[in-house]
């Protein structure tokens, strides 16, 4: 029995719908990510869940039973805020141990678990002071504090990293995965950061505007995405997408572009007879698998211009120009080609997707 | 010349604001010399600002009408009062029926703000809807109110008044209240909600707090409201009733005489409960208490 | 290569943080450079001064070789976009970007003309009829920089101006911005506290701490030769794995020895013996399944799976080491071999903090 079930949730304010059918199953113990840009309903839908709003259709089930009549305490859920929404008239402390204040806790154990949190999350010498005097980083984790003091059936967070510098983001990426392990809670973790949501999730939700647009493991999203907004939105740098058509020649289906030609795999070119594309396609790779080389070969025939080249340490991004397209494709560091004006570049066919123009959707 | 311009811009500013002080506060100054001036000075012209002759009679008939008649029998030369009701039976009936109406204005008012804040009760524009009810003036439904308490048996009683005064502020409650609300996220609320209350009880003990400043303020604005209201407490009363809006008007009447001094010392006196109750509140009218605990 | 912008001993003093003390610098003219550092380090507080907005306390700014400190903002030549993009928002996109050009008399005609090509190189030109309250934040950081842009300042002063973006926008216009930028030639001087950007768009990055300026370079140079331990910390993601380690030996002639590896390193370095540290970057970290010659045997205990890697937390004494890993590698759990890159590991002087270089590195017997 899965830990939580949401079911064609629809959810409308005024003229907008935030939700439009909206369901998925979250298991027990899993870190669940829902993935998304701004404005793409994330927190809406954590607020319906919670109980805060009420979806205008839909059903949620938490260990099986219905949850939808009942009132947010009722349904042993914890929310962390997008806006923190820290009580300003209690202590630092106070605010960290509100859920435990109204479940019959004693003020002892209540020291102590606000303790470990606290330790864990570096607030210890915040707790006597008001949320008014917290600096930004300070206010979110003690809001992160309060929720997971008492986590409930279902630990929710509302893009608890985004006020953070980058190094505390990466120290407390790392704590909440421990968290999640070891006390195999069962965690929704809503952001805007694909590297977030890779690093962290069991399985993601990506959502926009209100549409779930894929569901699937952090593999799945990232080796099959489903649609282009997927394949754009998850890998950084994105995948490349480049328009091409189809066309045939000596039985072999080739994929042709502006300034390339590539061959497909035999696996494409059947689901491509059985469907053909009404619209072209494009021809989607990600960036790791472009082949680069110095000069034309079977491997890299396609002429491409280097247009500039970021060095990020570990890696360098070529951003190429072929054709009129721009290709990202990632190098080693050392790799001498950053220096040079002009290189080549290859498609190998079993890393390409194809995806079909006329309903952006990836050919599987 | 630049600082001959300047300086006489300064000049003229604090001219304007002399001039605009002189004139709010004239009607308190007339009214307060008037109290204290003999009944001969009362309508002289050119007017006395302040009597060379001040005396206690004005206030000695507002508070003790037999008193002052016996006093009035002892001088020579002034009048005799016939002043029926003393202005204590005024200022407590003001008093019982103001404070009842204010207090239950801001709590119906206060929770239907809750509700239109909250849980988008009545659509987009209800609160609005509430306050175009007082948009017409209030001579235009006296009539019927007239009929309609006398069917209710509500003319000239306590309770009469309290509702008619309830019904008649509430828009301004809801309305100012209401903007209070809006200022404090409802996310407060939710993790209240979340973390173990009611959502009721999330309100009153989150939210309300907060805005307790903003509440006292519309709780001065309906009293004040409340104290100065003249037409219903006329229309709907028929003499058992007085408010200290009705015992001004009773100084200058046909049965009494124009007595505009005791009508000064009346109309003096009946600012202070206003007064206290304002600097009373002005502690709590103190903003800034949400800063920080939460993320614009 | 001329000088656009130079500070000399520029300082600020503030109780709090945010304070500036000696830094001293030089953009060249049509470099991108990045002011790196964490909150409070003093990044904002230099570029208010160089736009104006802050008077220095002592030093002095140097745009196009003359002296500006006493020039107030306007007369700087410079453009300013902040974190809060400050889009007028009762007017539409058209009138906010020819804003600028109005102020400075451009005729109506050739207002439209710019404000078109612009519109057309920031894919605005589907906004431009918008009044700018009814844009969202990306639409509008967009509009914000158009604005500045289409007064052709040679210096461009950018505060984070991306930080309210979400992660898929910014990467998007972080490609956007450094077209534009080599396009039409203008200085940049960009300030932002994330290691990543910096290091993607800037041809060199200057990193700031406390206040003061703690090394420049470009992004190849300030990742694989940081001269600090601070340095390397801050820059690289994953970050980089710092471990106890100690140093034998005297005269400039030492041994590294790294617990659970034995002596890893020999060479000439200015460290004196004792417990130091050692850093080594998560792809500097080399993984076998097998146990193999100078390797140690570890648990992979976290994996983040990024789709193109894998970032394994590895069991090392009672902390964890970030490896870098091919996708499938490991699982968590599972028992591996590893060792490090030695010749790209940084040694850091445990009392000063620094990166130590040490000459002839050879592997000890």
């Amino acid at each position: 029995m899965k830990k939580l079930v949401v079911n064609g949730l629809r959810k409308r304010f005024g003229a907008v719908t935030a939700l439009d059918d909206v369901s998925f199953g979250v298991e027990a113990g899993q870190l669940f990510c829902v993935l998304g840009p701004t404005n793409a309903g994330k927190s809406t839908l954590l607020k319906i869940i919670a109980g805060l709003y009420r979806a205008d259709k839909g059903e949620i089930d938490i260990d099986g039973e219905a949850v939808n009549y009942l009132l947010p305490h009722e349904r042993q859920v914890s929310l962390l805020f997008q806006n923190m929404a820290l009580f300003p008239t209690l202590t630092g402390f106070d605010n960290v141990a509100f859920p435990l204040r109204t479940g019959g806790v004693t003020e002892s154990e209540i020291a102590d678990k606000v303790g470990v949190i606290a330790r864990l999350l570096k607030i210890e010498h915040i707790l006597s002071r008001r949320p008014a005097t917290f600096s930004g980083g300070e206010q979110q984790r003690v809001a992160i504090g309060r929720a997971l003091v008492h986590p409930g059936r279902v630990l929710m967070l509302d893009e608890p990293l985004t006020n953070l510098d980058a190094r505390l983001r990466i120290e407390l990426r790392i704590a909440f995965k421990k968290l999640h392990i070891e006390r195999n809670q069962t965690i929704i973790y809503v952001t805007h950061d694909q590297v977030e949501a890779m690093s962290l999730s069991d399985k993601i939700a990506i959502l926009k505007d209100g549409r779930l647009y894929q569901l699937g493991t952090p593999d799945e999203v990232y080796h099959r995405p489903a649609n282009r907004f997927v394949a754009e939105f998850i890998g950084s740098p994105p995948m490349n997408l480049v328009r091409a058509e189809l066309s045939e020649k000596d039985s072999i289906l080739y994929a042709v572009g502006n300034g390339f030609t590539v061959p497909i795999s035999s696996r494409h070119t059947a689901l491509l007879s059985a469907s053909p594309p009404q619209n072209g396609v494009a021809v989607g790779i990600r960036p790791e698998n472009v082949e680069v080389g110095g000069s034309e070969s079977p491997r890299s025939p396609i002429a491409a211009k280097v247009m500039w080249v970021e060095s990020l340490g570990s890696k360098s991004i070529l951003s190429l120009e072929v054709g009129n397209a721009l290709v990202k494709a990632v190098v080693k560091p050392t790799d001498p080609i950053q220096k040079e004006h002009r290189a080549w570049i290859g498609f190998p066919s079993q890393a390409l997707h194809i995806l079909d123009q006329s309903t952006d959707r990836f050919v599987r | 010349m630049a600082l001959r311009i300047s300086t006489l811009g300064l000049w003229l500013r604090r001219l304007a604001v002399i001039a605009a002080m002189i004139i709010a506060l004239f009607p308190i100054f007339w009214l307060v010399s008037t109290s204290f001036k003999p009944s001969d000075q009362w309508q002289q012209w050119p007017p006395v600002w302040v009597s060379a002759r001040p005396t206690l009679q004005n206030y000695r008939i507002v508070f003790a009408p037999q008193a002052a008649h016996a006093f009035a029998a002892k001088q020579q030369g002034s009048i005799d009062y016939k002043v029926s009701g003393s202005a204590w039976k005024a200022f407590r009936d003001s008093t019982i029926i103001s404070v009842c109406a204010t207090f239950f204005s801001i709590v119906f008012g206060t929770l239907a703000a809750y509700s239109i804040v909250r849980y988008r009760t009545g659509g987009e524009n209800y609160a609005f809807q509430f306050l175009m009810v007082r948009m017409f003036p209030p001579i235009a439904v006296v009539v019927p109110m007239l009929v309609l308490f006398s069917l209710l048996h509500l003319i000239d009683t306590y309770l009469g008044l309290i509702l008619a005064y309830t019904a008649f502020t509430l828009p301004f409650s809801i309305w100012m209240i209401r903007s209070f609300i809006e200022d404090i996220p409802e996310e407060l609320e939710g993790a209240a909600m979340i973390y173990g209350m009611r959502p009721l009880q999330a309100f009153l003990r989150v939210t309300l707090p907060l805005i307790r400043g903003g509440v006292l303020a519309t709780a001065l604005f309906v009293f004040i409201l409340n104290w100065s209201e003249f037409l219903f407490a006329l229309t709907l009363t028929t003499g058992n009733i007085v408010t200290v809006t009705l015992q001004v008007a009773n100084y200058v009447s046909a049965s009494s005489g124009k007595l505009y001094g005791v009508q000064a010392a009346m109309g003096a006196i009946s600012t202070i409960p206003v007064v206290i109750f304002g600097y009373l509140i002005q502690r709590h009218l103190v903003r800034g208490l949400t800063f920080g605990a939460i993320k614009r | 290569m001329d000088s656009k912008l130079e500070l000399r001993g520029l300082t600020k003093r503030f109780d709090a943080v945010g304070a500036v003390s000696g830094l001293s610098l030089t953009a060249r003219d049509g470099e991108f450079l990045s002011l790196l550092g964490p909150s409070g380090c003093g990044k904002s507080t230099t570029l208010a001064m160089i736009a104006g907005l802050l008077r220095a306390d002592d030093g002095d700014i140097l745009i196009d070789n003359r002296v500006v400190s006493d020039l107030p903002t306007q007369q700087r030549g410079v453009g300013l976009v902040f974190q809060d993009y400050a889009v007028f928002t009762s007017l539409s996109v058209e009138a906010n970007l020819a804003f600028g050009l109005e102020a400075k008399g451009v005729r109506r005609a050739e207002r439209k003309r710019r404000v078109k090509e612009l519109a057309e190189q920031l894919d605005l030109t589907s906004l431009l009829k918008r009044r700018g309250a009814t844009l969202n934040m990306s639409e509008m950081q967009r509009v914000a920089l158009a604005r500045v842009l289409i007064v052709e300042p040679s210096l461009l002063l950018l505060d984070e101006p991306m930080s309210n973006l979400d992660a898929s926008v910014r990467a998007n216009l972080r490609g956007e911005l450094r077209q534009m930028q080599r396009a039409h030639g203008q200085t940049v001087f960009y300030v932002t506290h994330d290691q990543g950007e910096a290091l993607s768009m800037s041809d060199r990055i200057a990193v700031m701490r406390g206040g003061k300026l703690l090394q420049i370079g470009t992004p190849e140079e300030i990742y694989q030769q940081p001269i600090s331990r601070f340095v390397a910390e801050f820059i690289g993601d994953p970050p980089i794995n710092i471990i106890a380690c100690d140093v034998l030996g005297n005269d400039g002639s030492i041994i590294v020895n790294v617990p659970k590896l034995g002596n890893v390193a020999a060479g000439r370095g200015a460290i004196s013996a004792g417990r130091h540290l050692l850093g080594i970057r998560p792809h500097n970290v080399i993984l076998e399944r097998v146990s193999a010659p100078d390797t140690m045997q570890t648990t992979v205990r976290f994996v983040e799976n990024f789709g193109a890697e894998h970032v394994l937390h590895l069991e090392y004494l009672d902390e964890l080491i970030r490896a870098t890993s091919v996708p499938g590698f490991a699982e968590v759990g599972a028992h591996i071999y590893m060792r490090f890159d030695i010749a790209r590991a940084h040694l850091i002087d445990a009392g000063t903090d620094r990166v130590v270089r040490i000459d002839g590195l050879v592997k000890p017997e």
